[in-house]
């Protein structure tokens, strides 16, 4: 009866990218039928499913001067839009050309034009995410001087005009951003970020830990109010105190709260709660969050390096030094895990 | 979502090739699919040749879903008809019992399987390729199972059984399922031949249907025997030919029943301990079964592949007038008798039996059928009432686990290429399904307009006015980058998204400055009250009615649009010059069309916007607005 029990079967498909270096990002479209890549070779290739289960090379270009760390898609509503970072201290806008429905085969590579160069930055530029749809065209860029900038095209028609809206200094290492999905407009759910930082931890091997234990929180939540018109930073995340590599805010499904899967030496997932308006201070901000660990997972038993939700936020893929792979899924009343190696 | 908890459940799986040397990352496709690759934070300037191998390589996985076999199809849409129906069942009689309608569909859904199976086996004897045909046998595996504990779960959960005894249910569910030994006593009876005892399987089988309640069977079994006429076989036809049966409907009260059975089977067991049947080995064996002996169910245990083949038998000669909430000492017994471990399905039957639910359920989700199982079986049993699961809190949890059964098992269809309605109608019967379909039913990927507009159909179905709305600017936004302005205006009116049709529509104007036709022209004429959600798709569906009246000669009217075109100042920049040149012909006309009023509207435009046309083409026009303000000077247009 050893056939009765679900054994999960996982089809698995090797790609090779031919990227001359490390890739670094790995980007799936909206629907989930593009791939960018991106690398320290400083090519971004943009890959089309055939229809039939494999993957086809469309378009590779070199991007940047620098290693390309991240790479990131536009909601489909705004065309074939990429977004890139690299450590050559730009953030890059990509648009594809050209007739983008008829059928590949016939076609040879696409073309990608770069509409706009963001060069605000004075060092490597570490992460760059689209903003959620509802709030217009926006992007997001932090760097590894800890200024986290927001974008706005005002035109959507005008890939080429982007306007430098909000610069936030955090003045720690940033290494990493995450949009909360979150779809409600009402005032309860303001736009809202999170960023994690990678600064190592010196304060601790000092030994002056009494001041500055404040200074090693790492996850930061960043809320815009529509009355001042600014990004303000409204929670520091107590919880996280070593470096963080990734985070990613778990899609909305309707919930009170929000989820932040964070890869940091574990993976933990924390819950965000709202406190209602009354019991927080409008003006002082001083609490506006319930946090809470949901859940801390060590398996990895090192240093994670990404976490990755699906689309209805019930899986949790998480990687890390120990060259594993693993899922987590959270099940009425149980997170489990599936690992690979 | 309440207790997050680690579960020690982890499948570990070994990666097809030591590729990934240190570090890796992984990115979420859709569904079940995503890839990892090998990462590193720190920027590799020096790239040595042992990365070089490595760093290159994507692995895609893929979960394999048994459901989305074609064959696996048809048990997929027709359980949804089913599932909806028993919806429709609960909402219709909130408050009344409707055991006989939960019978119907739950019975409903039994012939499902059926049929699934009875097509797997076909396909299984029609495939020659040896894999293929492996495959075929697992999943037939699987649905036997299946079959086999919603049976038993009817029988315990759902049917209605007169006087709550269960014996005959139980009986027919053995046969069902074990119907080995009844081919044989059929092979048997047809031959009818004196002395069949010879056949290897003669007494094995007596005994089968002896354990299977089928004493008529096993009386006319024995009448074959050569030594038929000797008291010993006599004897035994006896005992079982007086063996009470109860009925609720022969009259007499359990208690009556409960008596004159222990008076039959005292009778038995005299008749053993007296030794009569001592020559006849065989014969006393099938006494010892009667008479509910262990040791001789243990004996017999060997030649059945399973304990609860022998279950009915046990319970029949033990304790006859057991109800459904009494199997559970039966199967303890009968699980004894197992010899090694039991398996997935034994773990499954004996939970049922025992009215342990929860861990029926617990089992089943463990089946690889992708929770089709799990979720049907749950929501049936949650319908009737039956279902009944505490947390460690002792609240009630029933209902939100058949919630998140159902939103998993419609967020997995929702991933297949064809089965995303039926996907859906699961998430929509569930109350935190509406979000997860949102995300998901946009993101479909759409490759034709009659899939997309089949997207939105579907999500104007549930309410799901939002995903309609996205589906729709992105056709909008695709017919735009591969030029076609019209679908592209076509869907952005659909989408009612201002931004879309305000892109189409500059993209359709400037197309028509360069030279090209007006797009889509019909349907800009009957568009209606669509215009009006941007004022640029407004000025494109009153530019396309200008040409029309121009066309057919409707000049005054024509002016008339015309110069509120100019004057209500929506043109964009590049369009001027073309909408101040479409006055030249009209103050050109035989008759004028344009009265004296219009022409200094006109020229005071001209004057503002002189920037926008080249100097003859102004020159040119004012020459012509002064001729029509001479002709209009004294007589004017009359407007009619």
């Amino acid at each position: 009866m050893s056939e009765l029990s679900s054994t999960n079967l996982f089809e698995s498909q090797t790609i090779i990218a031919d990227h001359k270096d490390l890739i670094h990002d790995v980007a799936y479209d909206f629907y989930g039928e593009r791939m960018a890549t991106c690398s320290s070779d400083q090519y971004v290739k943009v890959w089309d499913t055939d229809g039939q289960g494999g993957w086809r090379l469309t378009a590779s270009w070199k991007a940047h001067h620098g290693s390309v760390w991240k790479v990131t898609w536009a909601h489909p509503e705004f065309g074939q839009v990429l977004a890139t970072c690299s450590f050559d201290r730009t953030a890059a806008i990509w648009e594809e050309v050209g007739d983008t429905t008829a059928s590949g085969s016939e076609k040879g590579l696409r073309t990608w034009v770069k509409r706009s160069n963001l060069v605000d930055s004075r060092t490597s530029v570490t992460d760059v995410k689209f903003g959620p749809k509802h709030l217009g065209l926006l992007l997001v860029t932090c760097s590894a001087d800890g200024i986290i900038r927001i974008y706005e095209a005002p035109d959507v028609m005008n890939l080429a005009q982007w306007t430098l809206q909000h610069e936030i200094p955090t003045k720690v290492s940033i290494s990493c951003l995450s949009w909360n999905p979150s779809l409600s407009r009402s005032n309860s759910n303001p736009p809202m970020l999170a960023v994690g930082s990678d600064e190592p931890n010196i304060a601790n091997a000092i030994g002056t830990q009494s001041d500055k234990v404040a200074c090693n929180e790492k996850v930061f939540i960043y809320e815009y109010s529509e009355s001042s018109r600014r990004w303000t930073r409204t929670e520091c995340l107590s919880s996280v105190v070593e470096p963080v590599n990734d985070l990613a805010f778990a899609p909305n499904l309707g919930r009170s709260f929000h989820l932040l899967a964070v890869a940091t030496k574990d993976v933990r997932i924390i819950k965000i709660e709202p406190l209602p308006e009354s019991s927080s201070s409008t003006n002082g901000g001083n609490v506006r969050f319930k946090s809470e660990v949901m859940a801390a997972f060590e398996e990895h038993c090192s240093c994670v390096w990404r976490v990755s939700w699906n689309i209805t936020g019930t899986l949790l893929a998480s990687s890390g030094d120990d060259c594993c792979v693993r899922l987590w899924k959270s099940e009425y009343r149980a997170v489990r895990g599936a690992s690979r190696e | 979502m309440e207790d997050i908890q680690a579960v020690k459940r982890v499948k570990t799986f070994i990666l097809p090739d030591k590729c990934f040397e240190n570090r890796v990352a992984c990115a979420w496709r859709r569904g079940n699919k995503f890839s990892i690759y090998p990462r590193s934070q720190i920027p590799n300037k020096t790239t040595s040749e042992s990365d070089n191998k490595t760093a290159d390589k994507i692995l895609v996985f893929n979960q394999e879903i048994l459901l989305f076999t074609p064959i696996l199809r048809k048990l997929v849409n027709e359980a949804n008809g089913t599932f909806l129906s028993l919806k429709k069942v609960t909402e219709t009689s909130k408050n009344t019992e409707n055991q006989v309608e939960y019978l119907k569909l739950s019975r409903q859904y039994r012939s499902i399987i059926r049929v699934c199976i009875e097509n797997l086996q076909e396909a299984g004897e029609k495939e020659e390729d040896a894999v293929a045909r492996n495959n075929l046998l697992s999943y037939l595996t699987i649905f036997y199972s299946i079959e086999c504990i919603w049976h038993l779960c009817e029988i315990l959960y759902i049917d209605i059984i007169p006087g709550d005894i269960v014996l005959p249910f139980l009986l027919e569910w053995v046969r069902f399922h074990f119907p080995h030994h009844e081919q044989s006593a059929v092979q048997l009876l047809e031959s009818c031949e004196r002395g069949s005892e010879d056949n290897p399987d003669y007494w094995d089988t007596v005994v089968g249907m002896v354990v299977q309640g089928r004493v008529d069977v096993a009386r006319a079994l024995l009448k074959l025997h050569s030594a038929v006429d000797t008291n010993e076989f006599k004897l035994v036809d006896n005992s079982l030919r007086s063996m009470p049966v109860y009925s609720v409907y022969s009259g007499i009260s359990t208690g009556e029943f409960t008596i004159s059975w222990k008076h039959w089977q005292a009778e038995c067991r005299s008749k053993l301990s007296s030794r009569l049947l001592a020559h006849q080995p065989q014969l006393e064996l099938i006494m010892r079964i009667m008479t509910g002996d262990y040791s001789a169910f243990e004996s017999i245990r060997g030649k059945y592949s399973s304990w609860f083949d022998v279950l009915g038998g046990w319970v029949m000669f033990t304790t006859p007038w057991a109800r459904r909430r009494e199997l559970g000492a039966a199967a303890a017994a009968c699980a004894g008798l197992a010899v090694g471990g039991g398996g997935h399905l034994d773990v499954m039957v004996r939970a049922a039996l025992e009215g342990d639910l929860y861990l029926v359920i617990h089992e089943i989700q463990q089946m690889a059928d992708n929770g089709w199982f799990a979720t049907h079986l749950t929501d049936v049993l949650l319908q009737c009432g039956k279902l009944h699961i505490l947390d460690k809190h002792q609240t009630d949890v029933t209902s939100r686990l058949r919630d998140s059964l159902v939103l998993e098992y419609g967020s997995l269809l929702l991933e297949h290429q064809s089965l995303w309605p039926v996907g859906l109608s699961y998430l929509a019967s569930v109350p935190d399904g509406a979000r997860r379909a949102e995300l998901m039913l946009e993101r479909i990927p759409i490759r034709t307009e009659g899939k997309a507009l089949r997207v939105v159909a579907e999500a104007k179905k549930y309410g799901l006015l939002g995903v309609a709305q996205s589906v729709c600017s992105c056709m909008s936004a695709r017919a735009l980058s591969r030029g076609a302005a019209g679908a592209a205006l076509a869907w952005g009116a659909r989408a009612r998204s201002a931004a879309q049709c305000a892109r189409a529509a500059h993209r359709a104007l400037r197309a028509y400055c360069a030279g090209g036709a007006l797009p889509a022209a019909d349907l800009l004429l009957t568009a209606g009250a669509t215009l009006l959600v941007d004022d640029t798709l407004l000025l494109l569906g009153k530019y396309c009615d200008f040409h029309r009246l121009y066309k057919s000669r409707e000049f005054k009217k024509a002016a008339k649009l015309l110069v509120s075109l100019i004057t209500s100042n929506i043109a964009p920049d590049y369009f001027w010059a073309t909408l101040l040149l479409d006055a030249l012909p009209l103050l050109e006309t035989e008759e004028p069309v344009l009265s004296a009023a219009d022409s200094y509207e006109l020229m005071l435009c001209l004057e503002l916007r002189a920037a926008c046309l080249a100097r003859p083409q102004a020159e040119l026009l004012r020459l012509a607005l002064a001729r029509n303000l001479a002709r209009t000077a004294l007589h004017d247009v009359q407007h009619d």
